[in-house]
């Protein structure tokens, strides 16, 4: 029966350029691995379009255009030949399909799946709030793009770890990230104490210290890998991250 | 308004929409990209004090730190917080295979401690000098490398010294199964006095270790890796070919630009273009140029096997020797032999080389054509396979997995790709079993054909040949081929422990069980074996509880496991835990309808139970499945005779009798049935068998049946003579049960004066049981009704006490009054006894009616209480309490 960890699994990241770069390679398959990219990374498209002064539903439609029109066209094969940051390739392919792109109204669309899920494209008073907030369309864009990153590695992390003893560690870390259910201004609240954590977990306060340290080295392995996903070497994802990380805070 | 975010489709949450953007950007900072000497702690611990920082790279920072303890100065290493995946195994990894290496060139490693924060450090030996890196990088040629007009000239091998020290290190390190697998100048160090010292083994591994991730730095990698292979010897080589090439060309590379990242440099190599060393730098030696490119070559089946060889080859060209490198060309080979053999000579060998040249270089081209078109084809065929294989991990790595969508997904991966050997094991292991047992054996033996390294492919071949195909010799030889690859590796250690069950020796089986859950804690499959050391039939160590609760451990993991489900309930019934097992082996069925064990286990929690339709199900589709099992049939007969359908019970125990002659069981559970259903002639036949010899020659109870089968035959004699024995060799306290109805034969014979002293004096031993004493004194006239009734309290006494009431009053003649207590006897519905069978007889109705419904204290007390081992159970017998009648 199988093991519960399978004790050489490479947890294999493939760049989203090496996809690509496997000449002749199957629609179906880089349209897979298109997909995956797609379904992490379309909120920043998204304000980014909202930034650039289109409605809701406008942007939504248009979201979804780009991400049919990518795979049918292929805006990515030629990503091969250069430095590979799909975040940038992202943004450079939508405006210039922005710039060629001729919307009608209720247009049968040629690909089977929707990217975004429809029921998805809810907008929160957080995202509307930035959207209206943000000096640039393109500084949105990075910052939406930084969240979701984040997103895929917290996914990742609890996905990876789900059914092991670091479970723990992970649980312990997500509590000590997450705000606590609203604040007095409607914006998040303030995040757990280590005494609150110790509380809930049942644990000592010691214990909750080096959980933490345990669960924040595990997420920065999973940030990592999802990072590694979206770009095309080591050194360029070191660049990403200190670029992503001056969009937050600058 | 507000809409709250939403959630992403998987079940994890994904709060970041709603973090701070402070938190957001701490986040985002993984780790602090350049360590400031200002930065560092003062302490690693008490232990190790923090002195300054030696060098920091991907996957660590390496720290001077003084030894308190041992007061001396080292280095210690630790992981890079945030750094690449898997730092600190990497580290663990590093330190174990450092220190099974002693090299006057390789840097000792000291221990493996741990840090304040849990981290692993590795301490080691601080190295000396300087980095070949920076001696390479400053332009100079390190010590005994030939420059200029010097390098034309065979040189002698201590010039090129330094080299030689290093391929030396590296060659002994292979000589103990060990690859470096990131080589490069940084990671060689040079001292003053020319001696060399190699480091950072955090990408090295075994050369059987399959497990082990792949990675190293860009220029000096071998191609293959990138492709996947599994690394051998050769990986090694090509680094310290390249390593070389800079050495003699001023520190270029072979490639054309400097791939400075992965993706580059596959690139590179797939246009293929490098350049010869004799090209970049025409003063070096020829020959010694050929050396250096056959150790760079990228397809790894052209480059030299071994480093010994690398080494050879390179002191031949600077003796001036023949390489096996590559054939001079004709003008250069003719010189080096003018030069050994004479002018004389020469123009003969020149002439006869000539006719052949031109050919040889064309086909060479062709040759090198047809190898570029086929590592191309061979990195995009791998490159391709990998997108379903790694899709396919992610769903097997699901909770619950989906083995189903994995197992196609892999399917996808072998068409793409049939060399790659992890996609093979990987189908394999999403096979469900038993039903494509034989299919996934396939896939294993493939997986290891393509990859002998990959031993994990053996283990579950030998698993599967052990549990499902009941293939003892075939697991065995899985299992050692496991163990000739690589000894060490915790599979290799758990297949020899199921190897060691395999021969009864059970404390070595937990012994490696130890080892290879030290190895690597996260092992589930140590906890199944040790469940099977402690459950199995044979063993040894056999413990119930220990049992459980590895199963437990196991079955939290891997829920699935039908074998393990099994084992848990079989114990669980031996523990008295019959609910509970009942619902293990009720799981076990139904992800394997045919597992037969659990099927035989089952039916006798179901005959504990009282569901005798059940209990025969279970039997019948067992008995399907293993017609010749004679323990099924015997317990099947053992429920046929509870059901009241005597003439099956006694087929199947004639059937289990001839099947396994060598086996009394079926025998005495015909006897009893014999005895039962009035076949009394054949019951004492039987009965005087099974007493004449093997396992049931003492049996008392089955004496005093003996004497029943002889009473109610109308033998007096033979009963007397089993009373009697009864009488003699039953342990006392239990005497009584033989000495009453044998009081009432010699009573019924006129030997009344007899008979009351042997009654009496079988009475007057104090440990007899109170209830039958009272009897006992009624029969000797001393005790009235009421007195002989005191000792019973219970169901059980009552059915004993008024059996012998009515015993004593068929003694004295009165038919009705014995009568009558013979059925009061029937009526405490205790079928558990043998007392509330014999006042069956002794009322005359034979055969016996079916088992009456089962109350809860009848049927339960009924129950077997002695332990049963699966494939044994007493249901024919109405078992005695074993507290009473031994």
């Amino acid at each position: 029966m199988p093991e519960s960890r399978w004790t050489h699994a490479r947890f294999a990241t493939t760049a989203w350029t090496e996809v690509l770069a496997a000449r002749g390679a199957s629609t179906e398959q880089s349209a897979r691995a298109i997909e995956e990219l797609c379904r992490k990374y379309w909120k920043p498209a998204y304000a980014y379009l909202r930034r650039k002064g289109r409605s809701r539903e406008e942007a939504a439609d248009l979201v979804q255009d780009y991400f049919a029109a990518a795979l049918e066209k292929g805006f990515f094969d030629g990503a091969e030949r250069e430095r590979g940051r799909f975040r940038t390739y992202m943004l450079a392919t939508l405006n210039r399909f922005l710039y060629s792109h001729r919307p009608a109204s209720r247009r049968a669309r040629t690909t089977p799946i929707d990217m975004v899920p429809p029921d998805e494209l809810n907008e929160s008073a957080r995202l509307a709030r930035d959207i209206q907030g943000a000096a640039s369309a393109e500084e949105l864009y990075c910052r939406e793009w930084a969240r979701a990153l984040v997103n895929a590695a917290l996914v990742r992390l609890q996905e990876e770890n789900r059914g092991t003893r670091r479970e723990r560690y992970v649980q312990v870390f997500m509590a000590h990230i997450e705000p606590a259910a609203g604040g007095a201004d409607g914006g998040p609240g303030a995040a757990a104490s280590y005494s609150e954590i110790a509380t809930r977990f049942n644990l000592s306060e010691t214990d909750v210290t080096n959980y933490l340290h345990r669960g924040r080295r595990l997420y920065d392995e999973a940030l990592r890998r999802e990072l590694r996903n979206s770009v095309g070497s080591d050194r360029e994802a070191e660049e990403e991250l200190s670029e992503l990380r001056r969009y937050l805070t600058g | 308004m507000e809409t709250t975010e939403p959630t992403p489709k998987s079940a994890s949450r994904a709060p970041a929409s709603s973090l701070d953007p402070l938190v957001l950007a701490g986040l985002l900072s993984p780790s602090v990209p350049s360590l400031n000497p200002a930065d560092l702690p003062k302490d690693l611990g008490e232990r190790f004090e923090v002195r300054g920082l030696l060098g920091q790279g991907g996957q660590g920072v390496v720290l001077a730190v003084r030894d308190r303890l041992l007061e001396r100065e080292v280095a210690a290493k630790l992981p890079r917080r945030g750094g690449a995946a898997g730092a600190d195994e990497h580290l663990a990894r590093e330190a174990k295979l450092a220190a099974v290496l002693e090299h006057p060139s390789i840097l000792p490693v000291y221990d493996l401690a741990e840090a304040p924060d849990g981290a692993p450090l590795l301490v080691m030996r601080r190295a000396p000098g300087r980095s070949l890196e920076d001696v390479l990088s400053a332009g100079e040629r390190p010590r005994g490398v030939p420059t200029g007009a010097g390098a034309q000239l065979a040189g002698r091998s201590a010039r090129l010294g330094v080299f030689l020290q290093l391929a030396g290190a590296i060659s002994y390190a292979h000589s103990r199964g060990v690859l470096h697998l990131d080589l490069k100048p940084a990671n060689v160090r040079v001292g003053d006095y020319g001696e060399v010292f190699v480091m950072d083994w955090g990408l090295a591994r075994r050369l059987t270790d399959a497990a082990a991730p792949v990675g190293g730095t860009p220029p000096y990698m071998a191609p293959e890796l990138l492709e996947g292979l599994a690394p051998d010897e050769r990986a090694d080589v090509y680094s310290l070919g390249v390593i070389l090439y800079r050495m003699l060309a001023g520190g270029a590379l072979p490639l054309e630009n400097d791939p400075a990242d992965f993706t580059l440099y596959r690139q590179a190599l797939a246009s293929g273009r490098a350049v010869g060393l004799a090209e970049r730098e025409p003063s070096v030696d020829p020959d010694l140029a050929a050396v250096v490119d056959k150790a760079c070559r990228f397809d790894r089946s052209r480059r030299y096997r071994k480093v010994r060889d690398l080494i050879a080859d390179l002191e031949a060209a600077l003796d001036g020797r023949a390489v096996t490198a590559r054939r001079a060309a004709w003008p250069e080979r003719a010189a080096k032999w003018v030069r050994r053999h004479g002018r004389a000579l020469a123009f003969v060998a020149v002439a006869a080389v000539l006719a052949g040249v031109s050919l040889a270089f064309w086909w060479r081209e062709q040759v090198r054509d047809a190898e570029l078109a086929a590592r191309t084809e061979a990195n995009r065929r791998r490159a391709l396979s990998r997108i379903p294989f790694d899709k396919g991990q992610e769903l097997f790595l699901r909770r619950p997995p989906d083995l189903d969508g994995a197992r196609k997904l892999f399917s996808q991966a072998i068409a793409d790709d049939p060399g790659f050997a992890d996609a093979w094991y990987a189908r394999a292991r999403t096979r469900p079993l038993p039903a494509q047992a034989l299919e996934a054996i396939d896939d294993l033996h493939k997986a290891a054909e393509l990859d002998p390294s990959l031993i994990m492919a053996r283990f579950h071949a030998g698993k599967i040949y052990m549990e499902r195909l009941k293939d003892t010799e075939a697991a065995r030889a899985e299992f050692a081929a496991m163990r000739r690859v690589d000894a060490e590796n915790e599979y290799s250690l758990l297949g020899e422990a199921w190897l060691c069950t395999l021969e009864n020796r059970w404390d070595k089986a937990l012994e490696l069980a130890g080892f290879a859950a030290r190895a690597n804690p996260e092992l589930d499959e140590v906890h199944s074996l040790r469940g099977y050391v402690f459950s199995a039939m044979h063993s040894t160590l056999r413990d119930p509880a220990r049992a459980v609760a590895e199963y437990d451990a196991y079955l939290a993991r891997c829920p699935d496991d039908v074998t393990a489900l099994n084992n848990r309930g079989f114990n669980l019934k031996q523990l008295g835990r019959a609910a509970e097992a009942e619902r293990d082996l009720d799981r076990a069925l139904g992800l394997d309808p045919n597992y037969v064990y659990a099927l035989d286990i089952r039916g006798s929690v179901r005959v504990d139970r009282g569901d005798l339709a059940g209990a025969l199900a279970d039997f019948n589709r067992a008995l399907a499945i293993n017609p010749g099992n004679s323990n099924y049939l015997l317990n099947r007969g053992g429920i046929y005779e509870r059901m009241g359908r005597l003439d099956e019970a006694g087929n199947d125990y004639r059937s289990a009798a001839r099947l396994a002659p060598e086996n009394a069981d079926p025998v005495r559970a015909l006897a009893i049935l014999e005895l039962r259903s009035g076949g009394l002639e054949e019951a004492g036949r039987l009965f005087d068998r099974l007493l004449a010899s093997g396992k049931f020659a003492g049996d008392n109870h089955l004496k005093r049946l003996r004497g029943y089968a002889a009473w109610f035959a109308g033998d007096r004699k033979t009963a007397e003579a089993a009373w009697r024995q009864g009488v003699r060799e039953r342990p006392p306290g239990a005497k009584l049960y033989s000495a009453l109805p044998l009081w009432r034969l010699l009573v019924a014979s006129g030997r009344a004066a007899e008979a009351s002293a042997m009654l009496a004096e079988a009475a007057a031993d104090k440990r007899e049981k109170p209830h039958l004493a009272a009897v006992a004194r009624h029969c000797l006239g001393g005790a009235d009704l009421a007195a002989a009734l005191e000792g019973a309290d219970s169901a059980p006494l009552f059915c004993e006490t008024f059996y012998y009431l009515g015993v004593a009053a068929s003694a004295r003649g009165d038919a009705a009054a014995a009568a009558g207590w013979f059925q009061a006897c029937r009526a405490t519905g205790f079928p558990a006894y043998s007392e509330y069978d014999l006042a069956a007889m002794e009322l005359g109705a034979l055969p016996l009616a079916p088992e009456a419904p089962v109350g809860t204290a009848a049927g339960g007390a009924g129950a077997a209480e002695k332990a049963v081992s699966p494939g044994q159970t007493p249901a024919s017998v109405p078992p005695p309490a074993p507290e009473k009648k031994p």
